[in-house]
């Protein structure tokens, strides 16, 4: 037992001195962290974006201003509401609703805006808060320019704004250019050929970026509105009641039977921590290649160095692979403590957006026992992959030749990846049952389904199973890699070897049976 | 104690139809230090591997410090292999420390002998320094402190010279000579006859996996009959008839002195050369050279080699 930890510690060691090892560990938090940093910093610093109207009718072109900017005040009472969140004072509560429903923005709206509502804010914000900033206004209405006759043709307006759609020229606003990203044209006869489905489109939105849907999305709504309301005027009814009718909401109570009597109430933490075993997963995943990849590497080291010789005349094959089983488990364990620790710590820390949402989560995840699941999913899916790699490793005289073997395993290897969402939202169909009975996925496919309490049969039998394939896989590793340990750093008599000990395609055969006689 | 480190008794090593060892009988005393010497692919590092039971013969029986295996006594053994590797990204003061430590000395101990050791071999200011960065001799000799580095009884050292410069050579000479100085056994195979000579006790000549030879260097060297080179312009009869003079061979025209012959005098049993001297000046031949130095290791090599490589 010495002699396999002093083979662990070597293999820790090697492995935890390396640059690559701690650039490993902190990247997937840093890459975590700068996505969320960089995705919050790319919402708050989208351009605006200028568009005409171009609106015969005369009767639409008003409601969707008053919708554009409603979706406006919407998105700075949104901010305002992470404003406070972020500069609020212990113990403090603001006295004006930061919710962003329809009758709260309203509400908002008819107050004043922020400009109603931060001096209201102030007594309860921290002494140092810095000043709001509004957001960007995403969309805005430009003129036509002014070489376009607004009197014109549908069609000749459209030919004057064509080079500045495509970008050959742009168009003034407010002292300085800009591109034009959309043109809305209303043909004069629009309310009646709003909800004409035939023929010409009445109304028609001209842009090149058919990416962003905001736009179109938001006008498409204010012209459903107004063409509703136009209806309901027609029909005799109240179109303010009826905009008053439609801001009521029915309410659902959603509840988790599973959940301890008098909290079946299911929050919003207990949705995220649903979808935690989604993060687990991968985490798992990450973990287990990551260090597939350095068992690969320090076993084909051995040999292709040629120290597997002075080690075979000290220690015992197994000892060697013990050795390295342990050691580099050590190291996925140090890795997967490290990236949970962050995202622990990293979790407290967090005080923007949702953080009333992620800490109870975040809580229920510690309390719920996924952290223990996965360690012994890491642990019983290191020990499979292992015996795999490891036979791999051992065979390979170089990487070249392990990279080739490696392929095929990849791909086997992708598939819990491939799989992990529809199992999770199915967590006790047919594909979760039978990828549960499939050893080499079963840490992935229990890991995922651990949060949905599978049946306590599948959960075990599973797990039975997984221990015993891997023992089997390192049992049978454990004899490759004695035979190909002792084949290591023997050019001396494979080349004295006959011809089908020495070609690779039928190492197997042969070499396997002359080197079993000498290991026997 | 036993005075016998190791024995091979009628050791064979077949892979498939091809005999690398063949019936090999070998006794080792302690304390010597024994060269295995032979051409290339004549059988000695499959013979070591063997002896380390990092393969099994085919038949025979090997006995290693009273052991059957090598692993049973692998804590008073040492080994370096013919084919060298040490892990790259590992300082020298650390590989020597792991190795020794894997031969049974704690951690504490393995790590002041690695400093001990590197510091008298001269790598004393490299113990710190990683494997990938040291020269190759410098990881050779790191290999060759670390085969030692737990004081074994009995060491084998396969090629332990190749490509060392000659002042590396010398210090790895004085490793092997203050190893055996303290009397523990040392084996090591090499095609540099120089080394041998220098320093073995005995010799074990294989070729094609055959012993060939096995004594000690004095021995090796009487294999070549004693000789004794002249050249001379006169006639050489009146030496012909000695006792002691098995056989002249005339060796042709010397090249350095025209009209002068060269003449090979093959000596019988312990005849000396000074006899032939004093018979010279007896019988008045004007020596231009008189030249009897002892066969060298290579002579006994090419000469063994050579007529067990000649058809019977």
């Amino acid at each position: 037992m010495r002699y396999t930890l002093l083979i662990a510690l070597r293999e820790f060691a090697e492995n935890a001195k390396t640059k690559g090892f701690w650039i490993g560990i902190f990247t997937l938090p840093l890459l975590l962290g700068v996505s969320i940093a960089v995705s919050t910093k790319l919402a708050h610093s989208e351009p605006s974006r200028y568009f005409v109207v171009v609106d015969k009718s005369s009767a639409f072109a008003e409601p969707i201003g008053r919708s554009i900017e409603w979706e406006y005040q919407r998105s700075v009472l949104q901010a305002l509401g992470q404003y406070v969140q972020e500069n609020l004072r212990a113990g403090q509560q603001p006295e004006v609703n930061l919710a962003t429903y329809q009758t709260a923005v309203d509400t908002f709206i008819t107050a004043g805006g922020k400009d109603a509502y931060l001096p209201r804010l102030r007594p309860v914000l921290r002494g140092n808060a810095p000043e709001f900033k509004e957001p960007t206004r995403l969309f805005v209405r430009a003129e036509l320019p002014k070489e376009i006759d607004a009197g014109a043709s549908s069609d000749a307006i459209l030919a004057g704004l064509r080079p500045y759609l495509l970008g050959e020229r742009r168009i003034a606003v407010g002292g300085t250019e800009a591109p034009l990203f959309a043109a809305l044209v209303i043909a004069p006869d629009a309310v009646d050929g709003a909800t004409r489905w035939t023929g010409t489109e009445a109304i028609q939105y001209w842009s090149t970026n058919l990416a962003v849907n905001d736009l179109p999305e938001l006008i498409r709504s204010a012209l459903n509105a107004e063409t509703r309301r136009r209806l309901y005027v027609a029909r005799g009814v109240d179109a303010a009641k009826v905009r008053e009718i439609e801001a009521t909401y029915a309410r659902l109570g959603t509840f988790d039977p599973g959940k301890a009597a008098g909290t079946e109430t299911v929050s919003t933490s207990d949705r995220i921590a649903r979808n935690v075993p989604l993060a687990f997963v991968y985490l798992l995943w990450m973990s287990i290649f990551t260090v597939m990849q350095m068992l690969l590497n320090n076993t084909v080291e051995e040999k292709s160095n040629r120290i597997a010789e002075v080690l075979l005349s000290s220690v015992t094959p197994n000892e060697i692979m013990m050795g390295k089983l342990l050691g580099i488990a050590g190291i996925g364990l140090t890795m997967i403590g490290a990236w949970l620790a962050t995202v622990l710590i990293a979790a407290q820390l967090y005080h923007g957006a949702g953080a009333e949402v992620i800490g109870p989560a975040v809580d229920s995840v510690v309390a719920s026992g996924l952290i223990p699941m996965f360690v012994l999913c890491f642990l019983l899916g290191y020990l499979i992959y292992a015996g795999l790699f490891l036979s791999i490793g051992a065979l390979c005289n170089d990487m070249k030749e392990a990279q080739s073997f490696q392929g095929p395993l990849m791909l086997i290897m992708m598939v819990p990846l491939f799989t992990m969402v529809f199992v999770n939202r199915d967590p006790h169909g047919t594909l979760a049952t039978i990828l549960t009975w499939i050893p080499l996925y079963t840490p992935f496919t229990m890991m995922n389904r651990a949060a949905a309490d599978p049946p306590i049969l599948e959960l075990v039998g599973a797990m039975l199973l997984m221990i015993a394939t891997a023992l089997l896989l390192l049992w049978s590793a454990g004899r490759i890699f004695r035979m190909a340990m002792l084949r290591a750093g023997s050019s001396g008599w494979r080349c004295c070897a006959p011809a089908t000990v020495r070609s690779s395609p039928s190492w197997c055969s042969g070499f396997a049976a002359a080197a079993m006689r000498d290991v026997e | 104690m036993d005075d016998k480190v190791l024995e091979l008794e009628n050791v064979t090593k077949r892979f498939g139809d091809f005999t690398a060892v063949h019936g090999v009988n070998l006794t080792i005393p302690r304390g010597s230090i024994y060269g295995f010497l032979g051409p290339n692919g004549a059988g000695k590092t499959t013979t070591i591997r063997m002896i380390f039971d990092i393969i099994k013969p085919t038949s025979g029986r090997i006995t290693i410090l009273g052991a059957s295996s090598a692993f049973d006594v692998r804590r008073r053994i040492g080994y370096l292999p013919e084919e060298k590797g040490l892990y790259k990204a590992m300082t020298a003061a650390a590989t020597v420390a792991y190795f020794a430590s894997l031969k049974g000395l704690s951690r504490k101990t393995a790590k002041q002998r690695a400093y001990e050791l590197l510091e008298r071999y001269g790598l004393g200011e490299f113990a710190d320094t990683r494997i990938q960065s040291l020269s190759k001799g410098m990881g050779q000799k790191v290999q060759v402190i670390c085969a030692v580095a737990h004081e074994p009884e009995f060491v084998v050292l396969d090629e332990p010279f190749s490509g060392l410069d000659p002042v590396n050579q010398q210090v790895l000479e004085q490793l092997i000579r203050d190893f055996a100085g303290r009397g523990s056994t040392v084996i090591f195979s090499t095609h540099v006859m120089q080394h041998a000579e220098r320093l073995c006790d005995h010799l074990l000549l294989i070729a094609k996996g055959r012993k060939i030879f096995d004594g000690t260097v004095a021995s090796a060297k009487a294999v070549i009959p004693r000789r004794v080179l002249i050249s001379t312009e006169s006639n050489i009869d009146p030496l012909a008839g000695l006792d002691g003079v098995a056989e002249i061979k005339p060796l042709g025209e010397s090249p350095s002195a025209p009209g002068t012959k060269d003449w090979e005098i093959r000596l019988r049993g312990q005849t000396s050369a000074q006899t032939i001297l004093e018979r010279c000046f007896q019988a008045g031949i004007v020596l231009r050279r008189f030249d009897h130095s002892e066969p060298s290791l290579h002579d006994a090599f090419v000469a063994l080699v050579g007529a067990h490589e000649e058809p019977a």
